[in-house]
């Protein structure tokens, strides 16, 4: 039954979809502040785009990841990204600091391949949560290091006294062999509320292309020039009133959300896109 | 007092934050006590308003 919709999801989602997806989501993580206008005020969204790519074993999600990291110029995928690697580590013998993956991802992509939920720490979760919620995260360690500090215009991280001081900014691309819906999972459903959910299965001529080398992903850079983006009323009354018209109810605002943070790249309504957002969007925890 | 929380939970909801996490929020900030349903209402309220 489950792959029976998984099928019907697929037919509009092919890989050049799933390749404009990631390169508006790198341009959302070079995005430093949106600030949509609303009749009762205004709202600061977060800026960045996480995907949450889902499919069988051996449709090539790492291949895509490897090919995203290679053409992006961003980090390699990570495997198995722990508490330390997120955020950053003492180490044990020289008391140098490690910095994390979530400074060395800044205004890019992190990539997380195969990432096991079963397997995880949940503090893991939770402070990847909190780090693509909002960027800023701040912990106390019962370690001690020589102080550090970089700066990079809006964004710190910062290591003193003890204390992690971050504020990053990426956008998460997760790929995974776990069907997300029927989890039960708490930080789960957080994270994938928080995400972009894109089925993947391609098709046997897909693969077949594949293996004569054609790519999977194509690089376009989207980069705004401004990097701080007002959503003025009248554009988001229009993706209101679209989604509106074509949705339910479930998920309402975080599809809105979505929608204006493509708008804030493409500087224009993509009514194709806003379509996947919704259908995708749409999809309700079992 | 309502369009005050009702604007926080909007930007929640806007920046993908899931419905039990508001649920969790409402209770440790504001000291809120609210299930998922009288949430969903709230919202649907606030989107016929509209």
């Amino acid at each position: 039954m489950i792959k029976n919709n998984i099928k019907i999801d697929l037919e509009n989602i092919d890989k050049n979809i799933i390749s404009e997806f990631v390169n508006i989501a790198l341009s959302t993580s070079k995005i430093k502040k949106i600030v949509v206008q609303e009749k009762n005020g205004d709202w600061n969204l977060r800026t960045n785009i996480n995907l949450f790519i889902f499919g069988e074993i051996g449709s090539t999600k790492s291949t895509l990841l490897n090919q995203i990291s290679k053409k992006t110029n961003c980090k390699k995928p990570f495997t198995d990204l722990t508490y330390p690697a997120l955020i950053g580590s003492i180490d044990k013998l020289t008391r140098q600091l490690l910095i994390g993956a979530c400074w060395e991802c800044k205004n890019s992509l992190l990539l997380l391949d195969e990432f096991d939920f079963g397997k995880r720490n949940k503090d893991d979760i939770r402070t990847l949560l909190q780090l693509i919620e909002g960027g800023e995260y701040n912990k106390k360690l019962a370690a001690f290091s020589s102080p550090t500090e970089e700066i990079d215009e809006d964004l710190f991280y910062s290591f003193k006294n003890g204390e992690f001081n971050v504020k990053t900014r990426f956008s998460l691309i997760i790929v995974t062999m776990k069907y997300p819906y029927n989890s039960q999972n708490q930080e789960l459903k957080a994270l994938v509320s928080r995400c972009i959910t894109l089925p993947f299965y391609p098709k046997k001529e897909i693969l077949k292309a594949i293996a004569h080398g054609e790519p999977l992903f194509s690089f376009k850079d989207l980069t705004p020039k401004e990097k701080e983006i007002i959503v003025f009323k009248k554009d988001y009354k229009k993706i209101v009133d679209y989604v509106d018209n074509k949705n339910d109810g479930t998920n309402y605002l975080r599809i809105i959300g979505d929608c204006v943070r493509v708008f804030a790249v493409l500087k224009k309504h993509n009514l194709k896109m806003y379509d996947l957002i919704i259908k995708l969007g749409s999809k309700k925890f079992k | 007092m309502k369009d005050e929380i009702l604007h926080k939970i909007k930007g929640w909801l806007l920046n993908g934050v899931a419905d039990f996490e508001i649920i969790y929020r409402l209770k440790i900030e504001n000291k809120i006590l609210i299930n998922e349903e009288e949430l969903n209402d709230l919202i649907n309220e606030d989107r016929k308003n509209k």
